[in-house]
């Protein structure tokens, strides 16, 4: 049974740039980058994927999130933080990450206004009557 | 007499469903996990003791928690870096705790939210950076 927590396995996954069609723990990706001296996650693509937390994303500059669903809501706002000092500690930040047709679970986000006024506003878009 | 700073050497939990944990070091999203019952994932009724809580991970303070003689972990001399409000009425990604008890233990990587009060007597426990 693979260790997780290993030193080799964080090595392994740092390395790697790509995720496609796999269930991916946010945390544990987090605790070996920073293990291996990045205390951001970036430049990685996530295609398919199965986000689990808990955790809560800063969204950084070069961020894309197509065609995601981003958890059982009722009210999108409630994905969203606000920090209340120049950083945040306790989060996972990412940069120049692409996720395409995940679906996150367990995870929330902090980010630009703009940024979550954009994503607040395209979930309240596909969520309304008529097009659920 | 205060348990802080801990330097005894890393010590993991062994056991995750324990209800006292004392003088051990764990990672709070794999006791979130661990105890992902019901879908409800709620940390409650714990008693941590001596005990180094690591994340990265964002707790929910939500009634009853008590916190003694502990470290919240490096705010690099702001208290607000440590505390995120939610802006909506639920708070996703979080880990909830309720009814818990820390005494004497540091928090590295961990953040906090929750109602705005409890969040704000948070804030009165350091200086904010001018």
């Amino acid at each position: 049974m693979t260790d997780v927590m290993s030193e080799a396995f964080g090595r392994e996954l740092n390395a790697r740039t790509t995720f496609e069609k796999e269930a991916v723990w946010l945390p544990l990706l987090a605790v070996h980058a920073l293990n291996g001296g990045a205390p951001t996650l970036r430049g990685k693509t996530f295609t398919d994927c199965l986000i689990e937390g808990p955790g809560v994303i800063a969204v950084l500059d070069g961020c894309a999130f197509d065609e995601c669903n981003m958890g059982a809501v009722t009210d999108p706002n409630s994905l969203f933080f606000k920090p209340q000092g120049p950083v945040a500690v306790g989060v996972v930040g990412m940069a120049e990450c692409r996720f395409l047709r995940c679906t996150f679970r367990q995870i929330g986000l902090i980010s630009s206004d703009d940024f979550q006024a954009s994503m607040v506003g395209s979930m309240v878009s596909t969520t309304k009557p008529g097009n659920a | 007499m205060s348990r802080l700073p801990i330097t005894r050497p890393v010590r993991v939990a062994s056991d995750l469903t324990a209800t006292l944990f004392e003088d051990v070091d764990l990672n709070l999203f794999t006791l979130h996990v661990t105890l992902h019952e019901g879908n409800i994932g709620l940390v409650q009724g714990r008693t941590f003791r001596g005990c180094r809580l690591l994340g990265p991970a964002i707790l929910l303070l939500s009634a009853g928690n008590r916190f003694d003689d502990c470290n919240f972990g490096d705010p690099d001399g702001d208290m607000r870096n440590l505390i995120l409000r939610p802006s909506g009425p639920r708070a996703l990604g979080t880990i909830p705790m309720r009814d818990c008890l820390f005494e004497g233990c540091e928090f590295h990587n961990i953040g906090f939210t929750g109602p705005n009060e409890l969040l704000d007597q948070l804030l009165a426990v350091g200086p904010a950076k001018s």
